[in-house]
C-alpha cells in the first residue's frame, strides 16, 4: 500500500506535511513584545548569571529571581506602573488646566483584546473587538472574562456600564456579546443597555433593543428574563438565602423585576440573620450531627446546600456523609468543592478526600485524577478566582490611578494572600501608589482622586465585586 | 460523500531550515566583554557569533547576546509552540516562560551548540504541561473551555482553501490523541524534525518516539478524510 509505505518506512521517502502550508510565525512585533517582556524580567529580577550588563552599562546586582509565574503580570504592572507615571505626571503639569490624565487599559496579548476597561476620572469609550462599543462612568471598571469564537464575555467589577451594539453606530457583531455581574448574566444582539451595579443588586436598563437577562433567584436558582426597550430591572447579582443568612452577608438580594424606567425600584426590608442548626453543628466541628440536621431542613438537604457558598461548610457535610460511609454524597460534595473553590485549600482537602475514597473503591483512574488535580491545586497552578479577582482590581485601580485603592487592596490581598501568585506584582503596585500618595498635594489642596466623585464605586463595591466573584466561576 | 481513508498533503523529506547559528569563530570577537559597556556598533560584531559562543556570553549576563539569542530563536519557539498546541493561545506565555528559563538555566547547558533543541525541548515540555493541564481541568469542569484549534494560526495564507481543510482536519483529530502521540506526530510531520531530533525535543527514547508516532499516524490513517476537490468532485490522494 502506497501510503504506508510512504508514511512509515524509515528512509529517504519520510513524509510530512508540506511547509509551504503552515503559517511562519516570524511576527516582528509579536517577537518584539515579548523581548519587552523578558527584558523586564531580566533587568529586574535577573539571577547572578544573567545580571544586566553590556549595552546598557554595567551589571547590577542580581535580584530574587524571574517571574515565572502569571507571565502576563510583568506586562499589565508594566502598564499600570506607567499609568501612575503618566497619571502623576500629567495631574502635576497640567493641575492648572483641569486636565485629566488618560485612564490607562491593560493591552491584552490577542489583538485588539484589552482586559481590562477602566475610566478614570472621565467618561470613557471603547470600541469592543468583534463590534460595538461600552461607555464607562467615572470610576468603573469592566474585566474581560473570555474572548473568542463564541463571543466576548465582560464583566462588570464596579461602577456603570453602557453597552451597546447592533445599532447604525456600533455596527453589528458577528459573535455574542455577554455582560456578567456577578452571578448574573446579561446578553444582547442588538440595542443598547445600561449597567449599574450598586451593592448586591445591578439595576438594568435598556434603552434601545433588547436583553436577555439571566439572574440568580432565591426559589428558582436561575431566572431568565427577556427586557424590551425601555424597561428597567434590578438584578440580584448574589443569591441570599434566610437559610444561609449570616451578619455579614448582608440583606437578602430582590428579585429580578420588571418595571417601567419611570418608577423607582424597592428596597426589599432586611431580614433578621439565624444560623439554621446544622451550619451551628459544624461550627462545633460535629460533623455526624451536621448531617442529621441538614436532612431535616424544611426544604430538603439539596435546597439547603443549594445556595452555600462556604466550602468549609461543604466540607463539613461531606466528612459527616463519610463518617457515615455514605462515600456517594461525600463525593457529589467534594466534587463541588473542588471545582467551585479551586485554589482555597478547601479544595485540596476535598481533592484528597476524593482520590483516597476512589482508591479505596478501586477506581484507580478516577483517583490518580484526582492525585494529579491536587499537584496542581498545591503548586497553585489553578488560582482561586477571588485571588484572581483581587489582584485584577488591584491592577484596575492602578489602571485607574486610584492609589489609595491600590494600598488598600494591596494590603487586604497581603493579609489574604500572603504566598499568593500575584505577591509579587501587589507588592510593586503598592510601592509605586505609595510613591505617588507621597507626592500627592497637601490636605487643603483638592485630591485629585476625590473628583471621581461616585462613591457608590466605592469600598462598599469593592466588598461585594469579592463576594460576587465567590458566587460567579467561569 | 463516502468517508475514506486518503493520504495527507504529504511531501517527500526535506532537512528543516536551520538558523545560521554557526557564524565566526570566538577569536574573532575579543572586543565583546560581559562586564563591559557594548556600543551599539559591537551588536554587528554580536550578530555574527554563533550559538555557542553567545550562550557563554549570556551566562555571562551579557544583556545583548541574551536579545540576540533570543531574536535567533524565538520564531523557531513561536512556531513549535503554536504548531503543537493548534493554537496561539497562551502560546505567548509559553515561548516567554521558556525563554526565561532557558536563560535562567543556561549556566547547566553542557554544549552551547545544542541551545536551540534545548530550548526546543523546553518549549515542548512547557507546552505539553499546559496541554495536560488542560485537558485535566477541563475534565473537573475548572478549564475555560476548550482547546480551539486555530487554523488562521497554523495555516500560511498563501495555503490552499483544501490545505487549510486537511491541516484543520488533521489538528482536529490530533486534539483527540493523548498529549504525548500528539506531540510526537507534530514534531516528526509538522515541525519535520528527524527521529532523533524529535525524540530530544520530547524528552524520550527513540524508540518511544517511535511507538508514539505510530500510533498517532495509524490514528489519524483511519480517520482522516480528504478535502472534497471541488474541481472534478473526486477525493484526490496526493502521492509523496
Amino acid at each position: 500500500m502506497t501510503r504506508k509505505r510512504s508514511q512509515h518506512r524509515a528512509g529517504a521517502c519520510e513524509p510530512r506535511i508540506d511547509r509551504d502550508v503552515l503559517r511562519n510565525h516570524d511576527d516582528q512585533s509579536l517577537i518584539d513584545r515579548v523581548w519587552e517582556r523578558l527584558d523586564g524580567g531580566l533587568s529586574t529580577n535577573a539571577p547572578p548569571h544573567v545580571a544586566r550588563t553590556s549595552l546598557w552599562g554595567r551589571g547590577q546586582p542580581a535580584a530574587t529571581g524571574y517571574l515565572h509565574r502569571r507571565a502576563r503580570w510583568p506586562l499589565v504592572a508594566a502598564a499600570a506602573a506607567a499609568g501612575f507615571a503618566v497619571g502623576v505626571g500629567l495631574s502635576d503639569t497640567l493641575s492648572d488646566s483641569g486636565d485629566q490624565p488618560p485612564p490607562v487599559v491593560m493591552p491584552a496579548d490577542d489583538e485588539g483584546a484589552r482586559e481590562v476597561f477602566a475610566a478614570g476620572r472621565s467618561q470613557q469609550r471603547y470600541d469592543l473587538p468583534g463590534g460595538g462599543f461600552i461607555e464607562l462612568q467615572p470610576g468603573s471598571i469592566v474585566d474581560t472574562v473570555r474572548q473568542g469564537r463564541d463571543g466576548l464575555t465582560l464583566r462588570l467589577v464596579r461602577g456603570e456600564a453602557t453597552l451597546t451594539t447592533g445599532t447604525a453606530e456600533a455596527g453589528l457583531r458577528s459573535t455574542r456579546l455577554a455582560l456578567l455581574i456577578g452571578g448574573a448574566e446579561i446578553t444582547t444582539a442588538a440595542g443598547s443597555m445600561q449597567v449599574r451595579l450598586d451593592g448586591a443588586t445591578a439595576d438594568l436598563r435598556v434603552l434601545n433593543g433588547s436583553a436577555d437577562v439571566t439572574a440568580p433567584d432565591p426559589d428558582k436558582g436561575m431566572k431568565h428574563t427577556i427586557l424590551g426597550p425601555n424597561q428597567r430591572a434590578t438584578v440580584p447579582v448574589r443569591v441570599v438565602t434566610a437559610s444561609v443568612t449570616s451578619p455579614e452577608l448582608g440583606p437578602r438580594a430582590p428579585s429580578l423585576i420588571d418595571e417601567p424606567v419611570e418608577e423607582p425600584t424597592e428596597e426589599v426590608p432586611e431580614e433578621a440573620p439565624t444560623t439554621p442548626a446544622w451550619i451551628a453543628a459544624c461550627d462545633q466541628d460535629d460533623y455526624k450531627l451536621a448531617v442529621e440536621l441538614l436532612n431535616r431542613e424544611p426544604s430538603g438537604p439539596a435546597a439547603a446546600l443549594a445556595n452555600i457558598t462556604n466550602p468549609r461548610l461543604l466540607t463539613c457535610v461531606a466528612t459527616g456523609h463519610q463518617e457515615n460511609k455514605d462515600s456517594s454524597a461525600a463525593k457529589e460534595i467534594l466534587a463541588r468543592v473542588v471545582t467551585d473553590y479551586a485554589g482555597d485549600n478547601y479544595a485540596s482537602l476535598a481533592a484528597r478526600d476524593l482520590e483516597r475514597i476512589f482508591r479505596r473503591e478501586g477506581n484507580k483512574k478516577r483517583a490518580q485524577q484526582y492525585a494529579e488535580l491536587l499537584l496542581l491545586l498545591d503548586e497553585g497552578k489553578v488560582l482561586p478566582e477571588s485571588e484572581d479577582e483581587l489582584c485584577k482590581q488591584i491592577q484596575s485601580e492602578a489602571a485607574a490611578g486610584n492609589a489609595e485603592a491600590v494600598v488598600t487592596l494591596g494590603e487586604k490581598y497581603r493579609s489574604e494572600y500572603p504566598d499568593g501568585e500575584c505577591r509579587e506584582n501587589v507588592e510593586r503596585l503598592i510601592s509605586v501608589a505609595e510613591a505617588q500618595r507621597a507626592q500627592a498635594p497637601p490636605a487643603d489642596e483638592p485630591d485629585p482622586y476625590a473628583e471621581t466623585g461616585d462613591d457608590e464605586t466605592g469600598d462598599a463595591d469593592d466588598g461585594a465585586a469579592e463576594d460576587e466573584s465567590r458566587d460567579t466561576p467561569d | 460523500m463516502t468517508a475514506r481513508p486518503v493520504k495527507l498533503h504529504l511531501v517527500p523529506s526535506a532537512p528543516v531550515p536551520e538558523p545560521s547559528s554557526d557564524r565566526a569563530p570566538d577569536s574573532e570577537v575579543t572586543e565583546v566583554r560581559g562586564d563591559q559597556p557594548v556600543r551599539s556598533s559591537e551588536t554587528s560584531a554580536l550578530d555574527a557569533l554563533g550559538d555557542e559562543s553567545l550562550v557563554p556570553l549570556v551566562a555571562q549576563g551579557h544583556m545583548g547576546a541574551t536579545e540576540l539569542l533570543y531574536r535567533r530563536h524565538a520564531a523557531f519557539a513561536f512556531n513549535l509552540g503554536v504548531r503543537i498546541a493548534g493554537s496561539a493561545t497562551d502560546v505567548e506565555d509559553v515561548v516567554h516562560d521558556a525563554f526565561l528559563r532557558a536563560f535562567e538555566s543556561i549556566g547547566s547547558l553542557r554544549n552551547p551548540k545544542a541551545f536551540r533543541s534545548w530550548l526546543g525541548s523546553i518549549v515542548v515540555h512547557a507546552t505539553r504541561s499546559r496541554l495536560r493541564r488542560g485537558k485535566l481541568l477541563r475534565l473537573f469542569g475548572l478549564g475555560r473551555g476548550g482547546d480551539v484549534v486555530d487554523i488562521d494560526c497554523i495555516a500560511s495564507d498563501q495555503a490552499s482553501p483544501r490545505a487549510r481543510a486537511e491541516l484543520a482536519q488533521v489538528y482536529a483529530l490530533l486534539q483527540t490523541l493523548p498529549a504525548d502521540d500528539r506531540i510526537a506526530w507534530t514534531l516528526r510531520f509538522v515541525e519535520g524534525h528527524d527521529l532523533k531530533a524529535a525524540a530530544e525535543l520530547a524528552g524520550c527514547s527513540l524508540a518511544t518516539i517511535k511507538r508514539r508516532i505510530r500510533r498517532a499516524q495509524r490514528y489519524l490513517k483511519n480517520h482522516f478524510v480528504a478535502a472534497h476537490d471541488g474541481a472534478d468532485g473526486a477525493d484526490k490522494e496526493l502521492e509523496p
